[in-house]
């Protein structure tokens, strides 16, 4: 089994956005940056933070392009380069490292995250989903098996 | 001189990640551009975008002042034409909505001076290509400087990814 370590994602200067309505959101900094580009689609920033299933609803009709956003650093130890590794480097806007022996440097979004998910059965995707669930548990609610991860 | 407006929303740190130059990634607020400077945009295609929508925004909401070209402005006979189209063009705009022409229709009339504003996230490759391009001289005023006052914001976060593209094209 591959050992996975988040090492860095999305982070947020609080200060630098007082402008912005992104600090009146009500969940995780990555997900009130998600809610918000959300919002700059329908122009309906006033509302930041009012409704708490936001996310979940855009994600569900299928406007998944905010949660692109949002991205994670992965190490990987210990994964051969196989099927779900050619797998997960096709999908767009996932880069990676190859550091020999088994060790991986990838990067992706939230979305990657998602559709490598859906598309793999492999440890590798339950873990990417598990480290990036709790920056933001909105994106991954509807992933089964991920109920620890988000409390 | 642009009224462009752009915003780091954030990025991703990578002291520590081998190959910063791959894996870094900034998300920006970009607004008071025109349609013609998003367009250019958006065709950057490993790029994250969220655009603000003219199917779901009306224009008599507000907010959306045409975004006037430097030549156009420092010609007042120019600026006049503009003016005119512009404002006849909100006009029609209005007199389609009053008739129950859903603004997903209505919205054919607006020019591509109409202002808009996106999130947009690309990870350092994208973004390296993306100053390449929209830095160089011959690239569009507009999107010339939503790329400039992009390197302003991300150079000091990650100097030594950016730093030849600093070299050339920094303050």
């Amino acid at each position: 089994m591959p050992d996975v370590t988040l090492l860095s994602y999305t982070q947020m200067d609080v200060e630098h956005l007082a402008d912005t309505p992104i600090p009146a959101g009500a969940g995780t900094l990555q997900e009130n940056l998600i809610e918000y580009a959300g919002r700059v689609c329908y122009r309906s920033d006033a509302k930041m933070g009012h409704n708490p299933t936001f996310i979940d609803l855009r994600v569900r009709e299928g406007h998944e392009d905010i949660i692109e956003h949002v991205r994670f650093i992965f190490r990987v130890q210990g994964q051969p380069l196989d099927r779900e590794v050619l797998k997960l480097v096709s999908l767009p806007t996932v880069e990676f490292t190859d550091l020999g022996n088994g060790e991986w440097i990838f990067s992706m979004n939230a979305r990657n995250v998602r559709d490598f998910w859906r598309s793999s059965d492999s440890d590798l995707a339950v873990q990417f989903a598990r480290l990036s669930a709790p920056i933001t548990p909105a994106v991954f609610r509807d992933l089964p098996g991920l109920e620890e991860a988000l409390i | 001189m642009t009224k462009a407006k752009v915003t780091l929303l954030g990025y991703v740190p990578t002291e520590g990640v081998p190959e910063p130059e791959k894996h870094g990634a900034a998300t920006f607020l970009v607004e008071h551009i025109s349609r013609t400077c998003s367009h250019q945009i958006v065709r950057h295609r490993l790029a994250s975008f969220s655009q603000e929508s003219q199917r779901y925004v009306d224009l008599k909401k507000g907010g959306w002042e045409p975004v006037i070209p430097p030549a156009i402005a420092a010609k007042p006979q120019a600026r006049a034409v503009l003016d005119e189209a512009w404002d006849d063009l909100q006009t029609a705009y209005r007199q389609l909505r009053e008739m129950g022409i859903r603004k997903e229709d209505a919205r054919f009339l607006l020019p591509n001076a109409a202002e808009t504003r996106l999130v947009m996230t690309l990870h350092y490759p994208g973004l390296r290509h993306f100053f390449w391009l929209r830095l160089d001289k011959a690239a569009q005023w507009e999107v010339q400087d939503v790329a400039h006052q992009m390197l302003r914001l991300i150079y000091p976060l990650a100097p030594n990814v950016f730093q030849d593209i600093w070299d050339i094209y920094g303050d």
